[in-house]
């Protein structure tokens, strides 16, 4: 009886769950055209993280302010260099939902491999996915606890 | 039982099939090789040499090398290679198989011995014992707390690795002079202390084969050492446990066997053995819940959240403060270790409280429950510790193509892949790889807590109980996912 009971309440968490992506991906906003001034330091970019939508334009204007730096877009196969006081304009539609991590390609000290950057393209798709997964997952594990306790 | 009725009993026991005890199987009975192997004086010094050989390079392209650290041996092949096969294969899968080849206790443990290779019964040293109160993880908590507090200069600048690593040898010489056995690797080594919390999971073990037989033993060699005596009867000689374990007394946990097979070689009736096991056996072993390590759970579960926030993600505030910007430093070191010593035990704490209310029972301590718990955060904590390595092993390995060929920067090129480009590996997939990661370590720490509220409490106890730790990990887990993909 309390195992068909959970049954139940994974089956209406799974339907809410899919008709709430369903409802964000319905209304989500209509692709346009953006664009960033970005500046790059040791050992960060300014603004750290820049929100867009799926299927936007983004146009990055990069600016170094002290050394040679670079840009890698991971996943674009974009890697630009960016010199000193000089800038650098990065142009790519965002078509993956989600996190996308760009980080420095000209070594530039010794925090070098974690300057990073972060652009998030909503809706954010696999970050609900995966969240409402990982409480799929802990109650399932659970219940599978349970009931092999019991057997 | 005398000697030689001990003896036929453990003969009888090595020539049937692989023992089988539950779904162990007898890793030595599978594989005959490893079995030669491990019976070889020689096996551990030639896992050990390689490794010396590499800290060499380490060492000294640390202090005389390049200062900077993607073009220098030793931030390469420590924090990133060598850090990598230690977190996703060697622990998870070997347990502490690292420590039987580390080099860092080596030159103790040779002139200790007095001998590299064959098992010599008198050695150098004073021999002391090591204080009884600090027979725990209070050091090893605090090394790796300091050292963790100071990583972004620790795993960026060359000399600053060559002189921890060498330091870490001469403390470990020192030692091994002073005090008996490996008491550097047992109470201090920063790193040993969470090798050992999370070798538990992996699915091997050194055990005994069979009780009967070491209680019926009158040398105890595994933990004594071998003597003319016990070689009377068998075995081929071996130092006893250099960590102060004592396999034939009923060791049931991986946290402190170094692997070394010292034991396997001085045991006269060939009672001791590798077996291969489901993963994560020793953590339902009640035996040995130790504040100690429950802060070790803390500290590791927290710092793989911090690195995470710190070093890949973007806030570069945050790392110039932790690269000793000013005063800043001071706000990064009181986040980070308010965050661990205070904030994430008092989560912990927090949580056992509820689950003691929920579960309806004061005959438990409060203290009892917080330890208890503290076991069931080291899959998601090793699971974390992977997918947040993924996260900068991936796009930083391809450095080692180059630094190969040219080791201290000095532009040599021994290898002809000096040139090798920057090459960031699965780029844009790694958040999809860590997630799978987390899910599985979320699952298997469901599992585990399950199964230490089911040994802290009565039945349906454990059963109320185990809602509200299996919220606090699905949150554990959420703020992982927050933080790699949100």
């Amino acid at each position: 009886m309390q195992r068909n009971r959970f049954f139940f309440i994974g089956i209406a968490i799974i339907v809410l769950g899919a008709a709430a992506a369903g409802f964000a991906w319905v209304h989500r906003p209509a692709p346009t055209e953006r664009e960033f001034e970005i500046t790059a330091r040791q050992f960060a970019f300014d603004p750290p993280r820049i929100t867009v939508n799926l299927g936007d334009t983004v146009i990055l204007r990069v600016r170094s302010e002290d050394i040679t730096h670079g840009v890698y877009i991971d996943g674009y196969g974009i890697d630009v260099k960016v010199p000193p006081q000089e800038e650098a304009e990065i142009t790519f539609v965002a078509n993956r939902p989600g996190k996308i991590r760009y980080r420095c390609s000209a070594i530039c000290g010794p925090l070098h491999p974690f300057m990073v950057g972060e652009i998030i393209v909503r809706p954010n798709i696999p970050l609900a996915g995966s969240a409402f997964l990982a409480m799929v997952v802990g109650v399932v594990a659970l219940g599978y606890a349970w009931w092999r306790k019991e057997a | 039982m005398d000697d030689e009725a001990v003896g036929a009993k453990v003969t009888r026991v090595a020539e049937t099939k692989p023992v089988k005890i539950g779904w162990k199987r007898d890793l030595l009975q599978l594989a005959p090789f490893l079995r030669w192997l491990v019976f070889q004086r020689w096996f551990q010094f030639t896992l050990i040499v390689p490794n010396l050989l590499a800290f060499t390079i380490v060492i000294l392209s640390g202090i005389f090398g390049i200062p900077v650290g993607a073009k220098n041996f030793s931030i390469i092949f420590v924090w990133i290679v060598w850090w990598a096969l230690l977190i996703v294969v060697l622990v998870p899968f070997g347990a502490r198989v690292w420590c039987a080849m580390c080099p860092i206790p080596a030159f103790g443990e040779w002139l200790q011995r007095k001998s590299f290779v064959s098992f010599v019964s008198q050695g150098l040293g004073l021999g002391k014992r090591w204080p009884r109160q600090l027979r725990n993880l209070w050091l090893a908590n605090f090394g790796f707390l300091t050292i963790a507090l100071f990583s972004p200069i620790v795993t960026t600048r060359p000399v600053v690795t060559g002189f921890l690593l060498l330091g870490l040898m001469a403390v470990a010489v020192v030692m091994h002079l002073v005090f008996e056995r490996r008491a550097f690797c047992r109470y201090l080594c920063p790193v040993g202390g969470f090798l050992g919390l999370y070798s538990m999971a992996a699915p091997v073990e050194l055990r005994r084969i069979d009780a009967e037989v070491c209680r019926q033993c009158r040398f105890k060699s595994c933990y004594r050492g071998s003597t003319p005596e016990s070689l009377k009867v068998g075995g081929i000689g071996g130092y006893g446990c250099p960590n102060f374990e004592f396999p034939g007394g009923g060791m049931e946990r991986n946290t402190y066997c170094l692997l070394c097979t010292e034991c396997v070689k001085a045991c006269p009736y060939g009672n001791i053995t590798i077996n291969l096991r489901p993963f994560g056996t020793d953590l339902l072993v009640e035996k040995g819940w130790k504040l100690d390590e429950a802060f070790k759970a803390f500290i590791m579960l927290g710092s793989a959240i911090l690195y995470s926030i710190i070093m890949i993600g973007p806030w570069g505030t945050l790392k110039s403060w932790a690269n000793l910007g000013g005063w800043g430093f001071l706000g990064y070191a009181g986040m980070f270790l308010g965050s661990i010593l205070v904030l994430a035990p008092g989560l912990h704490l927090g949580m056992s409280a509820l689950v003691r209310k929920i579960a309806g029972t004061r005959s438990v301590p409060l203290s009892e429950v917080f330890v208890n718990t503290s076991y069931a955060l080291v899959p998601l904590g090793l699971f974390g510790w992977i997918a947040f390595s993924l996260a900068f092993v991936l796009p930083n390995i391809s450095y080692a193509v180059s630094v190969l060929s040219d080791p201290f920067g000095w532009g040599w090129d021994l290898f002809g892949t000096k040139s090798y480009p920057w090459t960031p590996y699965a780029p844009g997939i790694v958040p999809y790889l860590q997630v799978p990661l987390l899910l599985v370590g979320l699952a298997w720490s469901v599992f585990v807590g399950t199964g230490i509220l089911h040994k802290t409490f009565e039945e349906a106890q454990a059963r109320k109980a185990s809602v509200p730790l299996t919220a606090y990990l699905i949150g554990g887990t959420l703020v992982f996912l927050a933080l790699y993909l949100g």
